[in-house]
């Protein structure tokens, strides 16, 4: 497989337990798709600016900027907003999954998930995205 | 009739009339003409003051009877009608021993439409104090489950992730070079299960109602909890806790649940003023310690964030006070916390300090509040016939334990921790029988005795130990004079059997 095939995703997510599980998941089962790993919005605004996603996983719940305002910023920027974003998340509060909804954010994982609902995602998401 | 008579109450300002037996008008001032809205000319008219104010005053009558089998002066507060208008005057009567009615007014028509406007403000001042509080709770169990299921989705993710891992680990034909992976795997799923384990049990006890129970617990542990517990509002921050314990973690008889409850809110509020002041190097600092005498136990709470300013010092134990923006802090956290340290014969202080804010709580020792929670309306009542056990034992599950059996029978349960404790405790007060645990740090149960019986005190022991140590026991039973032995574990019957043997010698 060459290089221009695989697929990047950024997993945005500030516990460093599921973006470890994440990682090794992809590692071990796809060798198309590549990880990137971000903490916080600000490292993923850093890891945006050097490198193509194809998609980003972003974590709903994370101490300063919340999840779904940092992807609703994205989805409103010229520059991102072809990405597909795929908000992780506990249970949503109606008023998120409307704001959600509204900003154009149809792909919600709820946690806990399976690796496999979340390969599946990723896999629907690429599709669509070709 | 004569009003000259009367002239001299011509200066006063309340209305006034007199009348005669025969209710005939004798007096009234200019007052009285402007709150009934009369003239002269037209009172002149009315023959019979009963008759007049019947017309304008519908509940006179009443009023005239009571007044009429009085002797003292009759008031009320009755409604007047003049020209279609309602008002509320006070009235005052007595009929003097001279024959005469004498009668005041007051028009408390402003006064009373003002009190029944704050009386309503009142009352529903109070439905919304009614409200906010229970929107309170609410809202505080609201956030918990946020709180909650945010916490453990990402555990659970993460070992239903795991598992999922070892299931294609397991696919490959040759396991060998898998089984590294494997075991991190499960180590990944362990350690999730157990963050999910830690912040269940942490909730549970946080939210169960208590009853107002106390325990022997360790300071320390309570202090780890309470960190624990506040541990997402630091994530993710550069604020380090700090615990300090100088010499042993002190052992306290608390409500394990409030008090925790107490600390959770004094590091709760460092961080969140830490975190808003947005201090650097942010640092909050609990220390725990012993006071020399052994009969209190301080814990503060120390931050190096802004601190509290003179102008709030006095009123941050207030209900309902908060310097938190609305829809941050409820104002209840530290009058709470106050009141649940008082309750625990414990004081609350906001120290004077230079950088940040110094909160420093004191408990009584276990010995003491060991007086003042157990049954000592038992020991008051029934002085004379309460038998005293002091139960040595540095595990505390143990104390709490044999206090529970003992609470519900005749026996008044004292604890100690270590054998200095008990020997603080039997200066105190008057011992009857002694339990000791056997295997102790420092001085041991063994030793502990051997001090009591060189000291000449001959209080019945017993030894209260695991099977290991039942030969042990024998070569010394004798020689120090030991009444028995109780082997761990032991139930509520042959804790009270093996005292009832003794009292009963």
């Amino acid at each position: 497989m060459s290089k221009s095939e695989r697929k990047c995703i950024l997993v945005v997510d500030d516990d460093p337990k599921v973006r470890e599980l994440i990682q090794t998941f992809f590692a071990l089962k796809s060798e198309e798709i590549l990880c990137v790993m971000a903490e916080d919005s600000q490292q993923a605004v850093l890891k945006m600016s050097n490198q193509e996603f194809d998609i980003i996983l972003i974590d709903n719940q994370m101490p300063g900027r919340s999840g779904i305002d940092y992807a609703l910023s994205l989805k409103k920027s010229i520059k991102y907003s072809r990405i597909p974003i795929i908000l992780m998340s506990g249970a949503l509060q109606q008023e998120d999954v409307l704001k959600a909804m509204e900003g154009g954010l149809k792909d919600i994982l709820v946690k806990p998930f399976s690796l496999k609902q979340l390969s599946d995602k990723i896999n629907s998401c690429l599709k669509k995205g070709h | 009739m004569d009003m000259e008579a009367f002239e001299f109450l011509d200066d006063l300002f309340e209305p006034i009339l007199v009348a005669e037996q025969d209710g005939t008008i004798a007096y009234f001032n200019a007052s009285f003409l402007t709150l009934f809205r009369t003239t002269p000319r037209a009172m002149k008219k009315q023959t019979d003051f009963k008759e007049y104010f019947s017309s304008i005053i519908p509940d006179f009558n009443s009023f005239y009877e009571e007044m009429m089998k009085q002797d003292q002066v009759l008031s009320t507060e009755l409604n007047f009608i003049i020209e279609g208008q309602v008002s509320t005057i006070i009235i005052k009567g007595v009929k003097k021993e001279s024959g005469y009615f004498v009668m005041l007014f007051k028009d408390v028509t402003v006064e009373k439409l003002l009190n029944d406007k704050y009386r309503a403000q009142l009352e529903e001042l109070k439905n919304t104090h009614g409200q906010i509080i229970q929107s309170d709770k609410l809202k505080v169990i609201g956030e918990m489950t946020a709180n909650i299921s945010h916490e453990i989705n990402n555990p659970l993710t993460v070992a239903i992730g795991n598992t999922e891992l070892i299931g294609f680990a397991l696919e490959a034909n040759d396991l060998n070079p898998q089984r590294e992976s494997i075991t991190k795997f499960q180590i990944n799923i362990e350690h999730s299960l157990d963050r999910i384990n830690k912040i269940i049990s942490n909730m549970k006890e946080f939210l169960h109602k208590s009853e107002d129970k106390k325990e022997y617990c360790d300071a320390r542990e309570i202090v780890e909890k309470a960190i624990a517990f506040t541990n997402p509002s630091v994530i993710g921050t550069d604020i380090q806790m700090n615990v300090m314990v100088s010499g042993a973690a002190p052992i306290l008889l608390i409500n394990r649940v409030k008090i925790e409850q107490v600390f959770v809110n004094l590091i709760q509020n460092a961080i969140d003023s830490l975190k808003e002041a947005g201090t650097e190097n942010p640092l909050i600092t609990v220390e725990l310690k012993t006071e020399n005498s052994g009969n209190s136990i301080q814990i503060s709470v120390k931050d190096n964030g802004p601190g509290i300013s003179a102008e709030n010092r006095a009123k941050i134990f207030n209900t309902f006070f908060t310097t938190k923006a609305i829809g941050k802090g409820t104002g209840l956290g530290l009058s709470i916390s106050n009141r649940i340290i008082q309750s625990h014969q414990g004081k609350l202080d906001l120290l004077e300090s230079s950088v940040g804010a110094h909160f420093r709580i004191t408990l009584p020792a276990i010995g003491i509040a060991g007086h003042v929670s157990g049954n000592w309306e038992k020991l008051i009542s029934d002085n004379h016939k309460l038998i005293r056990v002091l139960v040595v034992d540095n595990e505390l599950n143990i104390l709490n334990l044999c206090m529970n059996f003992l609470s519900e029978s005749d026996y008044h349960f004292i604890g100690a921790s270590s054998a200095a404790e008990a020997l603080l405790e039997m200066e105190r007060t008057k011992i009857d029988v002694i339990i000791t645990d056997m295997k102790m740090p420092l001085v041991d149960g063994e030793n502990f005795v051997r001090e009591l019986r060189a000291k000449n005190i001959n209080i019945p022991v017993l030894f209260m130990t695991s099977k290991d140590f039942v030969d042990k026991y024998k070569t010394i039973k004798d020689e120090l004079g030991l009444e028995g032995i109780i082997i761990k574990p032991f139930t509520k019957e042959e804790l009270v059997g093996a005292l009832g043997a003794i009292v009963n010698e």
